[in-house]
Order: structure tokens, then sequence, then C-alpha cells
């Protein structure tokens, strides 16, 4: 099957056509990717595209990148990201302003923090004191736990990003396959009345819409984890988001979220994700970010 | 509830556990926070006191804190863990994280209307 990638930005719609693509490539076993329809790609499109791909091969499928239907400037962007690179073509360019793309098929804290500390927030593009920047990390590496946790994705998680010189924006998106945030809390919740109930549910039963899941996993504390589990508050990362002028989208299943200064938006979504992205965009202005216990 | 880290004097290095020389700097998983927690745990339950040194951490994630710490108050009172654990060389702002750590357990192991979670949050899902 022959799939025209269409050029992707970062609103709900462009999200929306990303998923599209996601059903039609699910139900093929060789796909040929045609960039022909595609003036830009945005990280997130760049790693749920590479996912997959690489979910084909892992179905026994083929997979072929027609690169001479890109246009220069994208084929140049995914040259930079290493994104050809991760699909066949030795071609080596400096990163300048790109995250490269990354596959994480195991949880490896070290080269993900290393790839976080070095590729994202390391390079002085927004500017963050030492200790918030650990917080920072400590708070998107929750995203990542929760990925490897949860979501049995069997393409593990990928990371992608860019430095938009021109706006000021720097976007990291993390993106898996697995089952999704929302159909995870539906899972658990499933569990929990039939371990109350003392049997099996009988039927589709479902307790909670997908929205409300997703809501439900971003409350500080809950967590379908057993134990002292706190869940993915993100608290830090929000209140940083909201100072910065930034915004943070999570898209899974057939909800998303949007998160920025003006608040937390749940929403349902027409097409479904299978699986989860995380799409953090920051500003990088001129100002320097610091705690406030930093200040006294 | 309220309930306040105590940081105290470093005292003599063999009696600290270093985190930074098991785990290194970046203290974020569930599975190095299961390695302190199985060190911990035992002396604390034996009575002796722990002392955590966190030089040289520059990353800590709750999922690392909750396993390690938080999950002590499974088999444990806050009164045993808060005389019995103490932290050295903890920046600034790890102490609140800690903090929230332990009171978060503390009402999630001991007030079975909240550790049952998803009961309540089922009744205000209606």
């Amino acid at each position: 099957m022959r799939i025209y990638i269409p050029t992707i930005n970062d609103t709900v719609k462009d999200f929306q056509a990303l998923f599209s693509l996601q059903q039609l490539i699910d139900q093929s076993l060789n796909v040929e990717f045609d960039f022909s329809h595609c003036s830009s790609l945005k990280p997130h499109a760049i790693a749920l595209i590479g996912g997959l791909a690489r979910s084909v091969e892992k179905r026994g499928g083929t997979v072929h990148f027609e690169w001479k239907t890109c246009e220069n400037r994208v084929l140049h962007h995914l040259i930079r990201n290493e994104f050809v690179r991760a699909f066949g073509s030795d071609i080596q360019t400096q990163a300048y302003d790109s995250i490269p793309y990354r596959e994480h098929t195991l949880k490896d804290k070290a080269s993900i923090m290393e790839y976080l500390k070095k590729y994202w927030l390391g390079r002085g593009w927004v500017g963050v004191s030492p200790l918030l920047k650990s917080k920072i990390l400590g708070n998107v590496w929750e995203i990542y736990e929760n990925a490897f946790g949860h979501s049995h994705s069997p393409i593990g998680v990928i990371s992608c990003g860019q430095y938009y010189r021109s706006s000021g924006k720097l976007q990291l998106a993390v993106t898996d396959l697995g089952m999704g945030i929302a159909q995870n809390v539906q899972n658990y919740f499933s569990a929990q009345i039939a371990r109350i109930l003392g049997g099996p549910i009988l039927g589709n039963y479902s307790s909670i819409d997908d929205e409300g899941a997703l809501e439900w996993a971003f409350t500080e504390g809950m967590s379908t984890r057993q134990g002292a589990a706190a869940g993915l508050g993100l608290k830090l990362l929000k209140e940083f988001i909201r100072v910065n002028g930034g915004q943070l989208q999570v898209f899974s299943n057939h909800a998303y979220v949007e998160i920025d200064k003006n608040g937390e938006q749940y929403h349902r979504q027409e097409e479904s994700i299978k699986g989860t992205i995380v799409n953090i965009s920051l500003q990088c202005d001129n100002r320097y970010y610091c705690l406030a216990v930093e200040k006294l | 509830m309220r309930v306040n880290v105590m940081v105290t004097e470093p005292r003599m290095a063999h009696e600290a556990v270093c985190i930074y020389d098991l785990i290194g700097p970046d203290c974020i998983t569930f599975e190095d926070g299961k390695k302190i927690y199985e060190i911990i745990h035992p002396e604390l339950k034996q009575g002796s006191t722990v002392v955590l040194d966190f030089a040289g951490v520059e990353v800590l994630a709750t999922p690392f804190a909750n396993t390690a710490i938080g999950n002590l108050l499974e088999d444990m009172t806050l009164c045993q863990v808060q005389n019995g654990l103490s932290f050295v060389n903890l920046s600034s702002d790890f102490g609140p994280m800690i903090d929230l750590v332990i009171e978060n357990a503390s009402q999630y192991f001991s007030d079975p209307s909240i550790r049952d979670i998803v009961s309540q949050s089922l009744k205000e899902c209606g």
C-alpha cells in the first residue's frame, strides 16, 4: 500500500490526519511512504511515522521510504534529525537545530536521560537553572516510565524534537504504540470492579470514558500501579509550561488534553490513536527560569 | 496533614546510605527505588536509624521516591519512618518532594477510603 504523507503541523486537525494514517498502516503488511503531498512535518508526526514503520516490520511486513518524493526542505529535515539514517540510508550530518529521532526499545534510563540532557534541555535554547532543569527532567522521565511500564508498546518509545529558531519554539515529542493511557485506566477500573464483585465482568463494560480516564491519569496521586505511586501528575512541568507560555498536548485513544497558560482542557477526538503521543512545546525567550526556592 | 523532612548534619560516612554510589546521578526509576527500599526497609524495621545521603544526585523523580521511601509506610507507622530515616545533602527542592511522597503514602496506606482510590473515583464519575 502506498501511503501519502500529508503536511502535518500541530493543530488538532493535523493530529487527526496522522491518526487516520495509523489506521491504514495497521491494515497493511507492505507499505511505501510517499512524501510528494508533504511540505512540512512536525516532530510528533516523524516519531509516529517511525513507530508505525517499525510496527509493520514487527508484523513481518516491509517498509519502503520514497526519499526521492521529498521536497528538499523536508528531506534535509529528515536527514538532520537522523530519521533517514534510522531507516537505512547511511547519511551523516550535523544535528543543527534537531533533537534527533531515537527509538528507545528498552527502559535504559542512562541513555534516555543523556538524550534529554544533551539534545533537549542542554543546548541553552531555554534558560533554566540546574535545579529547575533537574525537576523538569524528573517529570518528563515519568512520561517514559509510564510508557514503558503500562503501555506494552511493541516498538518501545520513540522521541524526536526540533528547535524552531524563527518562532522561538522548542518541541519534543514522545510516542508509544501501546494500549494507550485511557485504555490502561479502563482496564484497571474493570479489574478493580471485578475484584470488588468477586468475579469477571460480563460484556463490554466501560465505567469511564476516554476523556475521563485521561484526566484521571493526569491527576496527582492516581496511578494504576500498586503501592505508593503518584501517577502522572506532572505538577512541575505543567507549572513551568504555564509560566513559560508553552503547551503540553497528550493524545491517547479517543481523548486528548491540552495544557497551557489557560489551564487543562480534556476533549474527545473522532480519530483514535492506538498508543500515546506527548508533545511538549516550550517558548525559547530571553528569560531565565528558576524555582521559587532559588530566589531566597 | 503536613510532615516535614528531617535534614540532619552529615554523620560518619559508613553510617549513611550513599544514593549516588548505588544508583548514580539520576534517581528516577521504580527499579532503582526498590533497590534502596530493600536496603533501608529491614534496617528500619529492626529499629535502626538510616541516613540517606543524596550528595551527587541530580535528578529525583517520584517513581523512585515513591518506591524507595513511600512504600515504607506500607508496614511502618509515620512516626517510625520519621524517627528512623533522615537525609543529608538533600538539595533545597528535593525536600518538599519527599515530604509530599511521605504524606501521600501515609494517607494511601493508612486510610482505606483513600487506598481504594478506584471506588472513590467511580463514585465521582457517577
